[in-house]
């Protein structure tokens, strides 16, 4: 049905997808996992013709569709091809009613008044019918007429998997994590109501972080990481630890932290806290942080590495009891938690980290005035105080040449920095502002080796010598292991395993996966 | 450092000038005159420009809303002359009350606006719309004694225009006159506007403006620093309102005229297209914005209309002004639009 | 947080139009002529700002432009100087046209300027009138000869500011008459009115309709299931544009008169307060927002200076009350709204 050629596709100089092969039967199921950035979502987002795509350049390679090569400008190609797409941010309006969502575009028109072209009146009932139908297809029974803002998040997933089971052209339907938000009894319909409906001939692409039910309905499954296709697996030879182990690969450095003693005292702690983001709203989350620690935090993406550093500081929705140094803090309460010396560096450092059209000393020392005196002209003067920029320049010149940070004068844009020096910028803002505790979002993520290495001593230096409490939530797992006096694995958003001692790399990769040794 | 950013509104501008300068030629009208009046309507209309700026730097959008300003500020000069003050100590008190009115006007105006991020510019445009009747109510009813402000016939209600013959009419305009042949530099008003000008100017560089500033770069990163967004807002939009209220008396002593009623409704418009002529763009404005802005603007003005008089047709100078002024605020809504697309990409 | 009940605006206009009347001490029948009068004038204009709040553009200010061409119309053709029945049709025809190219550009502009769209188009209409003043104040005498001399100023330059439509004025009088109130009227502009609104209310159950609405709930998610944003929008503003200026057609031909500089204008102001008295919102608006809200704010439109010269012997109070009531439902519906938006 679907075959693909060495399809590439860079984003400026970074590579999403190198040389990626795939096929796809007709009325088989096929699962594609991957870690984060492991370029499955850039693959269906080709496949499905995303206007992303076709801005930053377009693809390169070959896309067969029952043998006829095809070239997918925009989605429109792509639906009149026979693709269809759920995502996982769902695509749905919620002030139009289930059936006109399901028919959007596509509405039934009467008869009579179809001369008018596009000013012919809608057939409502028609349109009712036919979303009954589609939503029966997916095993769900439910009055087409109710506004799709009033029913429940798994109920408007079906809703868009109705959507695109609906258009008759459909041939291929891809699925992006459509059991993210549904129960298990949901899940189980959805499940059993996909296998039906490959059976009548429709090609789905299932993309799932859950194991266990890429294995119960898939016919093949590929796994892809770092862009390319790393193996594949037929119905026969599925194997769920060999599946996880290629996800994450090889652990390349051996080398880890000297552990330091840690029986302190905790310094913050989140005790059964509930967090909101997204479409996701999780409950009863807890963790301890110990005083003077680096503590790890990875997941797989989306399942919440980065919830306790976003949610402290207000970027998501937390509620729940939080202790800082024995005393209660409330989530979200900028101006305190800044005071009592809590500091994020997001992962999302050029929307959340950084001025970018401002000049490196600006970021370097913006608003570290409460802690820096003698940034100020006149500090006597508060915030009315100009800035004492003898000071700050001679501070940033220190700074840039410690953190290595390439630039032509500490005047230059920040927005010109590569990645790697950008990231440099940040961590020297967080050292300028010298937290007790900093979280930090993906340290190294899109940074040169080199620079790698001076980022984590940084961290490493700033840890032994201010005795800051770190807490870096990555992906990046041997560097976690490196640096981190533990590593806390997150699954679905809870915490779900804590090491604190030498660990082999299985064990962790299975816990990305929600599973333990033991079960073997 | 500063780059002067010719596009197509100041181009425009710049060649309408000089066809308007040329002509002035042929009709045989001096220039010095119209040099010497430049200046005066220059400052004249500036400070209210100059209002524009700490709203504009923090974020909230070009004031459309500058009647609420503008009414802090007549209403600061009506207490004044109700209480027959003259000379500067009117001057000076009209400043101060209307600042202190200013401020409440601002603050409450603040709060309106603090919950419409994003929609500053619309909202600001009825809220100032929506202002002027009810302070045309006031202006009616309110009980002011003093003779030479209220209706001659009936006894009640202010006039539309107040003469200011005799309180502070031209105090500014007429203070410290330097002349230099026939061209006469009003020192006095120029000072008073360099000396508000610095005074901006220098809030920019401080602790506070610089955070201000940042505020619409990213939000929220400002925001994960641990900067009060709606205070800061807060703060600029009643430092705007204070301008806007200075703006107006000195306009009316220039103007030799307290105009009420509708006098404001359409103040915010020529405000708004000054400060684009001189640069200012959606999130960011300097003094010098304001300074090249209004002169460019205001002189256009004042040339056009000896020149539409000889053509014996004298509305043709405001129609056009009207065309201009609407047509490079347009130019600047639709060219921040392209401008988005292009970076989201 | 404070649900927006869709007739809490109305309610609130009711109580105020009730107290208004008892405050006027007027007739009922004097109230319905009045109301005849403008329901006739201005009730096409509500039903034009429908469109544009569907798709998710706010308040089109610009059906000024729409009201400029139906202007331009009614000049040329009684310039030219048709037989009224024939003229009329020709001007109706010859205004759809124009509010066609007009609304193109409109639209266009209006696309580029996406997330201030209400503020840009009230820019864009007096730029509008701007341009329209310049074309008949300046242009006609000099590079455009009229047919007709006399509706020239006495200095040869710019057309006249007040023409009286003669002819036109009676056109319906003997079509249809009935009494209301106090006045003597035709039901034929009644019916007009009526028939367009169903025409209205018809073509948002059509298909672009609908897609109306999925532009105007999230753009972004239209143009991900394959629908065109841009050009849905585009529509809007054209059917908004042409359906203004058959509003102004009907206002020139009930009040007799073509004020040629000022017919057209602040009717945006007001059209759009009247349909949010009706219980619209920037995001949602039906055909009973629009009949409803043109009776309630009409009446207090009509009793407020009235009621102004019983109470405080000032009538200019009851305007100033009235204006002050036009724009603050236009803040009020503006803060209600957007603060929904961002929750």
């Amino acid at each position: 049905m679907l075959k693909v050629k060495r399809l590439s596709k860079n984003f400026n100089e970074v590579k999403a997808l190198d040389r990626v092969d795939f096929d796809l039967k007709k009325g088989e199921i096929h699962g594609i996992i991957g870690a984060n950035g492991s370029g499955k979502s850039t693959f269906v987002n080709i496949l499905f013709g995303s206007k992303y795509i076709r801005d930053t350049g377009g693809y390169e390679g070959e896309i067969f569709i029952e043998n006829k090569k095809l070239d997918i400008k925009n989605t429109h190609h792509a639906m009149k091809y026979g693709i269809g797409m759920v995502h996982q941010e769902l695509a749905l309006l919620g002030e139009l009613d289930i059936s006109s969502n399901i028919k959007i575009n596509r509405e039934n028109i009467i008869d009579k008044t179809k001369l008018l072209g596009d000013f012919a009146l809608v057939d409502r009932e028609k349109n009712e019918t036919d979303a009954k139908k589609a939503l029966s297809k997916v095993g769900v029974d439910i009055n087409p007429r109710i506004k799709v803002k009033d029913i429940s998040t798994n109920l408007k997933q079906f809703v868009e998997i109705a959507r695109e089971i609906d258009n008759d052209k459909l041939k291929i339907l891809i699925l992006d994590e459509p059991t993210s938000s549904l129960n298990i009894e949901e899940t189980k319909i959805l499940l059993s109501n996909l296998k039906e409906l490959a059976n009548t001939g429709i090609s789905i692409i299932f993309i799932s972080h859950r194991l266990e039910e890429i294995v119960d309905i898939c016919h093949r499954v590929t796994i892809f990481r770092d862009g390319r296709v790393v193996s594949r697996y037929d119905k026969e030879d599925f194997d769920i630890n060999k599946m996880a182990m290629d996800m994450i690969g090889k652990e390349i450095v051996q080398v880890s932290k000297k552990r330091k003693n840690n029986d302190k005292e905790n310094i913050l702690s989140f005790k059964n806290v509930e967090v909101s983001y997204g479409y996701g709203h999780y409950k009863n989350i807890s963790l301890d942080i110990k005083k003077g620690e680096i503590l790890g935090i990875t997941g797989l993406a989306g399942h919440g590495q980065e919830i306790f550093g976003y949610g402290l500081m207000g970027l998501y929705d937390m509620k729940g009891e939080v202790i800082f140094k024995e005393e209660k803090i409330i989530p979200g309460d900028m101006e305190r938690i800044i005071q009592e010396g809590i500091y994020l560096l997001p992962d999302e450092r050029k929307e959340l980290g950084l001025f970018l059209n401002r000049s490196v000393w600006e970021n370097l020392v913006f608003e570290s005035y409460d802690g820096q005196n003698r940034f100020l002209k006149y500090p006597a003067l508060g915030k009315l105080s100009p800035l004492n920029h003898k000071a700050i320049r001679k501070y940033s010149n220190k700074m840039v040449e410690k953190l290595n940070i390439k630039v032509k004068d500490i005047d230059q844009k920040v927005m010109d920095l590569s990645g790697g020096n950008q990231q440099k910028v940040c961590i020297g803002r967080a050292i300028t502002i010298d937290p007790e505790v900093l979280f930090v979002g993906e340290p190294t993520r899109g940074i040169d080796l080199y620079s790698k290495e001076i980022i984590l001593d940084l961290l490493l230096e700033l840890n032994e010598e201010r005795n800051t409490t770190i807490i870096i939530f990555s992906g990046e797992i041997s560097e976690l292991k490196r640096v981190c006096d533990r590593i806390v694995v997150m699954y679905r958003n809870q915490v779900f395993k804590i090491f604190d001692d030498d660990f082999e790399s299985e064990e962790l990769s299975l816990a990305l996966s929600g599973r333990s040794l033991e079960r073997v | 450092m500063k780059r002067l950013r010719l596009e197509a509104p100041q181009l425009i501008m710049i060649s309408y000038l000089v066809i308007l300068a040329v002509s002035l030629k042929y009709i045989g009208i001096p220039y010095m005159d119209m040099i010497n009046d430049s200046l005066i309507k220059w400052v004249m209309n500036g400070v209210l420009v100059l209002s524009l700026v700490p709203m504009i730097n923090v974020g909230a959008g070009r004031n459309f809303g500058l009647p609420i300003g503008i009414s802090a500020g007549l209403l600061g000069m009506c207490i004044a002359l109700e209480f027959r003050l003259e000379g500067w100590l009117g001057f000076g008190v009209s400043i101060l009350i209307g600042s202190i009115i200013a401020i409440l006007f601002g603050y409450i105006y603040s709060i309106v606006l603090n919950r419409l991020k994003g929609n500053e510019e619309i909202v600001g445009t009825f809220a100032g719309f929506s202002f002027i009747p009810i302070m045309n109510l006031f202006w009616s009813l309110a009980p002011f004694k003093n003779r030479q402000m209220l209706y001659p016939v009936g006894g009640q209600g202010l006039r539309p225009k107040i003469n200011l013959d005799g309180y502070f009419g031209g105090i500014l305009d007429n203070f410290l006159k330097i002349n230099i042949g026939s061209l006469t530099i009003p020192l006095g008003l120029i000072m008073f506007f360099f000396i508000l000008c610095f005074m901006v100017y220098l809030f920019q560089r401080t602790r506070m403006g610089i955070a201000m500033a940042c505020i619409p770069e990213n939000e929220a990163f400002a925001k994960l620093s641990g900067i009060n967004i709606d205070r800061y807002r807060r703060i600029a939009i009643i430092f705007s309102n204070i301008l806007a209220a200075i703006g107006i008396i000195v306009y009316s002593q220039s103007y030799g005229f307290i105009h009420l009623y509708d006098g404001p409704f359409m103040m915010a418009f020529p405000a708004v297209s000054a400060i684009l002529i001189g640069g200012a763009t959606k999130n960011k404005a300097t003094v010098f914005n304001v300074m090249l802005g209004t002169y460019l603007y205001q002189t256009t003005f004042l040339l056009s209309v000896p020149v539409a008089n000889a053509l014996l047709i004298p509305e043709m100078s405001e129609i056009i002004r009207m065309i201009m002024t609407n047509g490079i605020i347009l130019y600047a809504f639709l060219y921040e639009g392209v401008r988005k697309r292009n970076e989201k990409v | 947080m404070k649900r927006y009940n869709e007739y809490y605006v109305p309610i609130f206009f009711l109580i105020l139009s009730i107290l208004g009347i008892v405050a006027a001490r007027v007739g009922f029948n004097f109230i319905l002529a009045e109301l005849y009068a403008r329901f006739v004038r201005n009730g096409i204009f509500l039903l034009a700002l429908i469109f544009p709040i569907m798709a998710g553009m706010g308040i089109n200010f610009s059906i000024t432009i729409g009201a400029i061409a139906a202007q331009i119309s009614m000049l040329i053709v009684m310039d030219i100087g048709f037989v009224p029945s024939l003229g009329f049709i020709i001007a109706i025809l010859l205004s759809v046209t124009l509010s066609i190219i007009f609304g193109n550009i409109i639209g266009n502009l209006l696309n580029r300027a996406k997330g201030k769209e209400m503020i840009a188009s009230m820019v864009i209409g007096f730029l509008g009138t701007s341009l329209y003043q310049i074309v008949f104040m300046v242009a006609y005498g000099t590079v455009i000869k009229p047919f007709n001399k006399d509706i020239l100023l006495t200095r040869g330059i710019g057309v006249k500011s007040m023409l009286d439509i003669g002819e036109y004025k009676d056109l319906f009088s003997n079509l249809l008459p009935i009494r209301i109130g106090d006045a003597e009227g035709s039901l034929v502009p009644i019916i007009i009115i009526i028939i367009v609104g169903i025409i209205v209310h018809l073509i948002t159950k059509s298909k672009i309709g609908y897609r109306m609405n999925a532009v105007g709930e999230n753009m972004y998610l239209a143009e991900k299931v394959g629908i065109h944003v841009d050009n849905t929008r585009k529509i809007a503003i054209i059917m908004s544009t042409i359906l203004a200026s058959l509003a102004q057609i009907m206002f020139i031909q009930n009040l007799g008169i073509l004020n040629v500089y000022t017919g057209h204008l602040n009717l945006d102001i007001f059209a759009s307060a009247a349909l949010l008295a009706g219980g619209a919102t920037f995001k949602k608006a039906n055909i009973k927002n629009a009949f409803i809200g043109i009776f309630l704010f009409h009446t207090l439109f009509i009793v407020s200076p009235l009621a102004g010269q019983n109470i405080f012997k000032n009538p200019a109070l009851g305007e100033y009350f009235r204006s002050c009531i036009a724009y603050g439902t236009i803040v009020f519906a503006l803060m209600i709204n957007l603060k929904i938006k961002t929750e």
